[in-house]
């Protein structure tokens, strides 16, 4: 039944398409054909960049025929399909919450093989249009050219939001935004101009987050949702380098703690128990009704001994905007002596629906961890799974939500083990993931030759509007000095 | 002879001369760091990185600078390219200068540009780029000056100014200079030609307006900012000055203004001397005389041979030319730790590390495993040697960190290769691919990848390859946290992982033998039984001598080596010098200088304690 399908479909187009170059005469192969990047049977939102692949392989010539309700376009490459940005967008609107058949014909050694098609759903709701990452090589101590970089997803521009071209010597890390705007922004330097800059109602602040009560300056980001807080991780980070081959680097903390920053009052406040003496606290999110703090919490450790033997659970503690005030426990909501392993990265869901984490062996800084993997747990009955569709054989690490909360972006290192890359999935109304998708590039063979990692891709929705030029005066500024508050 | 007739015999001899002495400079006295410069740039032959480039201030000298450092690769092509580019700045600067005086009794400063230019990629951290901009905005400059017509002048500035920022960046400053200089020269002598009443002599020139001048400043002025501001973020000096004339960008160093100043210098130079037909003999020998200690004065103050020499001994253990190391070292001894790790390195290579070790000035264990910042090339040296001892995962490390730290913010593609190589052996072969994908797309490094890509989940292939095998073999199973603080411990951890790891035993008996740790070295003696040595080497035959000297025991009991009659004899000729001689020092340093008693007794170094 399909077959006559097919073969009508395939005549029809032969008919339509008379003066193209679809080939009369082809070899049908039972196989997918093999794409870089793997597209087959994805799920892509309505405004994502044309999704650009190669045939991997000794192909000469491409043909791929995009078909839906009798419709179709034919794009046309060598090695690789590459669509125009127009023409593509075009397509995906008419064919919003559809499923579009892709055909391929290769011209390999002469003669024509037709693969088995394959679909790309495509879905009514848009992803948030920009993500802002780090690009940094994956490397040990040192980093050469590094910056903050902001792409737009519905084509392929990308532009920098700041690099060390600009500030030579310099590092930057850490972005975050609240709640996906592109108004609201933080991240780190470090170097000789070293402070946190924060972006607000259109003004640059750098701050100078390091206190005499606190272990470090503040490290890992979560914005609260109503724009007045942000929590942060402090940490004493060391780093250490394995000697077998199957693992390369070590990165750990010997001491953490969490700790919240007042925009309006300049203060950073904490309470014990989240920066308590006898264990480890980090990667602070808030709830999208600001009222709860997740955080993820180990028994202290002697490091480096007791590397591989630090799991940290996740938990959660009460936070009162009005008062900015603690609650007076901690709920453990996955427990690291249940699971065995440890849980990095907890991110809600906007909708306040899941939380979205990171799970690995041991330790926190799961992107050197080949086994972590992502995990979903539902907010609303406690339990947790993991992501099946989205995993693979190496690090699943970082993530963030797009505002309508069921597209989301996570880091993979899937494509060769060190180099992480962004992948895009949907998230269904019964928090079931679809097959994910590569961050399109405009020629396919990108990845191939690109040196540095995607870190820290954060979906916002729109376009960061200041850069290094326009920050730079309040970057090169002395440091605002905060003050500290423990609050019991 | 006749005086035009000597003038240019004297032309074509000095132009020869400064020609050949580039050269022969070049090829055989310097071409370790041409080597350097060509290891430490990854150029890849394709569109994008060609497209990439264009999108930058002075991209396309960047491009070009690239493109011809690869053939730094063969040894002599280095020279050659120089020679030929430094040429074509000598000639053209000579044209321009004749704009301003055509006596040519003064060709000689026009070699000037060139000699500044040779001197300045003397030092590594300029690159060729920075000669080859000089030269794009000379050509530009005697374009410019060539023109009679000052509106065409006027136009052809508007244009070559944008113009040459875009494909040379900085050196188009140069050039605003030339445009400048000329045309005040020209008024100036047409102001002089007016008063002495020459009126004829100019009959077509005219010089430009000021405004028009204006023009070009505010156009130099504004192209950087407006690239700036919407081409690529950077400071502002490097917005004029570009990222191609000196790869650390945290600096602009005054060599640049300085390249970027001499030719207008040079033309306000040449404008006060005689300009009258006649040609002045005396002013050729002068100005010969003066060139040879200008180029002395200029090598003493930008050439580093001691930098030569280390990057010698690199460059040879990058070839794996371990014999050409230690006849290199025969010759020129180590100056430096780094040097003095790569013959140590070549020495366990050629299995005599136990022979000959002391027969070289050594210097504590920073001879072995140099202490470095983890910065350019210094990382890539030391992974060398924990590549050889089978840390393949340090090595990766090491030249990891070189490659992030190549000052122009661009990649190595020494470090590519050997990324490649070490991820090869680590079996982590998509890594290992994407390396050899980069390699692939360069000149001189193609085959190399597509030979290497054949062992790609090639597990046989791997462990039945010389090297890669062997590395296989000494792969570390029971992992460790590395530090170079420990390498007594990573060290003993290797060999206890594998007891045929000859290298690793050479080093730790090296390395207890420098601390004059005699005890763990007489520890670890028996166990030349299960790594195949036929006799003790020399140095360990010393040590053991001395040893047996202190002790009732002997330390040689069921040992099946013995101690040569050769070492036996020479000990006593020592010990009868060093116990009754009040000069002992001093005539022991003439005959037994290479001996490790004489290294035990008479050189200081630092202890290395490890917890």
């Amino acid at each position: 039944m399909m077959n006559t399908k097919y073969m009508l479909l395939f005549a029809g187009a032969l008919m339509l398409a008379s003066c193209s170059d679809i080939p009369g005469h082809f070899t049908e192969k039972s196989v997918s054909p093999m794409l870089f990047p793997d597209i087959a049977d994805v799920t892509i939102p309505v405004n994502i960049a044309p999704l650009n692949f190669r045939l991997n392989g000794n192909t000469r010539k491409l043909i791929a025929v995009y078909e839906c309700e009798k419709n179709i376009n034919i794009f046309y490459g060598k090695h690789a399909i590459e669509i125009p940005v127009g023409k593509w967008h075009r397509m995906l609107e008419k064919y919003s919450d559809k499923s579009i058949n892709v055909t391929l014909f290769s011209k390999e050694e002469g003669k024509w093989i037709k693969y088995l098609p394959f679909k790309i759903n495509i879905k009514k709701e848009a992803i948030d249009p920009y993500m802002a990452y780090r690009l940094i090589a994956p490397g040990y101590e040192s980093w050469s050219e590094m910056g903050i970089y902001q792409r737009n997803l519905t084509n392929f521009d990308e532009e920098t939001i700041i690099d060390n071209r600009l500030l030579p010597g310099n590092c930057m890390n850490c972005h975050s935004f609240n709640n996906n705007d592109p108004g609201q922004m933080m991240f780190h330097l470090r170097g000789n101009i070293a402070g946190t800059v924060l972006v607000k109602d259109g003004t640059v602040t750098k701050l100078n987050t390091k206190t005499k009560e606190t272990i470090s300056n503040c490290v890992y980001p979560y914005w609260h949702p109503s724009g007045d807080y942000i929590a942060y991780s402090v940490n004493a980070i060391s780093q250490v380098f394995h000697t077998t081959k199957e693992k390369r680097i070590e990165v750990m903390d010997s001491k953490s703690d969490i700790v919240v920053y007042d925009l309006k009052t300049n203060k950073l406040i904490t309470s014990k128990l989240i920066s308590s003496e006898d264990s480890f606290e980090t990667f602070p999110s808030f709830s999208p009704d600001g009222k709860t703090l997740f955080f993820c919490s180990a028994r202290k450790g002697t490091l480096p001994d007791d590397f591989n033997k630090i799991r940290y659970s996740l938990c959660k503690i009460d936070f009162d905007p009005a008062s900015a005030s603690f609650g007076s426990s901690i709920d453990t909501l996955i427990s690291s002596y249940k699971t065995g392993k440890s849980i990095s990265f907890p991110r809600p869901s906007h909708d306040g629906k899941y939380i979205m984490f990171t799970m690995s062996d041991y330790g926190n800084f799961s992107i050197w961890h080949n086994e972590a993997d992502l995990f979903l747990l539902n907010l609303k009955d406690g339990s947790f799974k993991r992501m099946a569709n989205i995993n693979s054989g190496n690090s699943e690490s970082y993530h963030s939500w797009s505002s309508g909360s069921h597209w989301f972006v996570f880091s993979s290192r899937r494509i060769d083990g060190l180099y992480t890359r962004p992948y895009f999935a949907w998230l269904d109304e019964n928090g079931e993931a679809t097959k994910p998708f590569l961050l399109p590039q405009k020629d396919p063979d990108f990845y191939d030759y690109c040196l540095r990692s995607f870190n820290v891709p954060e979906l916002i929705t729109g376009k960061v509007m200041v850069n290094g030029r326009n920050m730079l005066k309040s970057i090169g500024a002395d440091a605002k000095n905060i003050t500290f508050e423990q609050k019991d | 002879m006749e005086d035009k007739k000597l003038l240019k015999y004297t032309e074509y001899l000095f132009t020869g001369l400064f020609l050949s002495g580039i050269f022969i400079f070049f090829a055989f006295f310097y071409n370790n760091h041409l080597h350097f410069e060509e290891e430490t740039q990854l150029f890849l032959l394709t569109g994008d990185v060609f497209i990439a480039k264009m999108g930058l201030p002075g991209g396309f000298l960047g491009w070009l600078g690239q493109f011809l450092t690869q053939f730094y690769f063969v040894s002599l092509a280095g020279p050659f390219i120089i020679t030929i580019l430094l040429f074509l700045i000598q000639r053209i600067t000579y044209r321009i200068l004749s704009t301003i005086n055509d006596n040519r009794s003064f060709f000689i400063v026009s070699f000037l540009v060139p000699l500044n230019a040779m001197l300045i990629i003397c030092d590594e951290f300029y690159p060729l780029s920075a000669v080859i901009g000089v030269l794009i905005s000379l050509t530009a400059g005697w374009i410019y000056t060539n023109l009679q017509e000052n509106n065409r002048r006027f136009i052809a500035g508007l244009v070559l100014i944008p113009l040459t920022y875009c494909l040379a960046g900085g050196s188009f400053l140069s050039l605003l200079a030339v445009i400048i200089v000329f045309e005040i020269l020209s008024a100036a002598r047409a102001r002089k030609n007016r008063v002495l009443g020459k009126t004829n002599d100019t009959p077509v020139f005219r010089i430009l307006k000021i405004w028009q001048l204006l023009i070009f400043i505010i156009i130099s002025a504004g192209i950087p900012l407006l690239a700036r501001q919407f081409l690529v973020q950077e400071p502002i000096g490097l917005a004029y000055f570009s990222e191609f004339y000196y790869d650390l960008r945290i600096e602009i160093p005054k060599a640049i203004p300085i390249m970027f100043a001499l030719p207008a210098i040079l033309m306000i130079i040449v404008y006060f001397l005689p300009s009258k037909e006649k040609i002045y003999k005396a002013a050729i020998f002068i100005q010969v005389a003066l060139y040879i200690p200008a180029v002395i004065f200029g090598l003493k103050l930008w050439a580093n041979f001691r930098a030569e020499e280390i990057m010698k001994y690199d460059y040879l253990v990058r070839m794996n030319q371990w014999s050409d190391v230690i006849q290199y070292a025969e010759k020129k001894p180590p100056r430096n730790n780094l040097s003095l790790a790569m013959l140590n390195l070549s020495l366990a290579k050629t299995g005599t590390m136990g022979d000959r070790m002391f027969n070289f000035r050594q210097n504590g264990a920073g001879g072995l495993f140099p202490s470095f910042a983890k910065e350019y090339v210094a990382p890539m040296m030391g992974g060398e040697i924990y590549y050889q001892l089978g840390l393949v995962n340090a090595s990766q490390e090491y030249s990891f960190e070189s490659m992030e730290t190549t000052p122009d913010l661009g990649k190595s593609v020494r470090s590519v290769k050997r990324l490649a190589e070490t991820n090869l052996i680590n079996g982590n072969y998509e890594v290992a691919r994407k390396y050899l994908k980069l390699l692939e797309r360069t000149v001189f490094y193609r085959n190399w990848a597509h030979k290497t890509e054949k062992f790609l989940y090639n597990e046989d292939l791997i462990n039945s390859d010389p090297e890669y095998g062997e590395k296989r073999k000494m792969i570390i199973k029971k992992d460790f946290f590395f530090k170079t603080e420990i390498m007594e411990g990573a060290l003993n951890m290797l060999l206890q992982q594998n007891p045929k790891n000859k290298m690793a035993f050479q080093y730790l008996m090296g390395f207890y033998l420098i601390n004059k740790d005699l005890r763990n070295f007489m520890d670890r003696v028996p166990m030349m039984n299960d790594l195949g040595y036929a006799s003790i080497p020399v140095g360990y035959q010393e040590a053991i001598m001395y040893v047996v000297g202190l002790t009732t025991d002997n330390p040689m009991v069921g040992l099946p080596y013995k101690i040569s009659n050769d070492t036996k004899l020479r000990m006593q000729a020592y010990a009868n010098i060093y116990t009754t001689r009040d000069n002992a020092q001093e005539l022991l340093s003439k005959e037994f200088s290479g001996t490790y008693w004489y290294y035990l007794h008479y050189c200081k170094v630092d202890i290395k304690n490890e917890k």
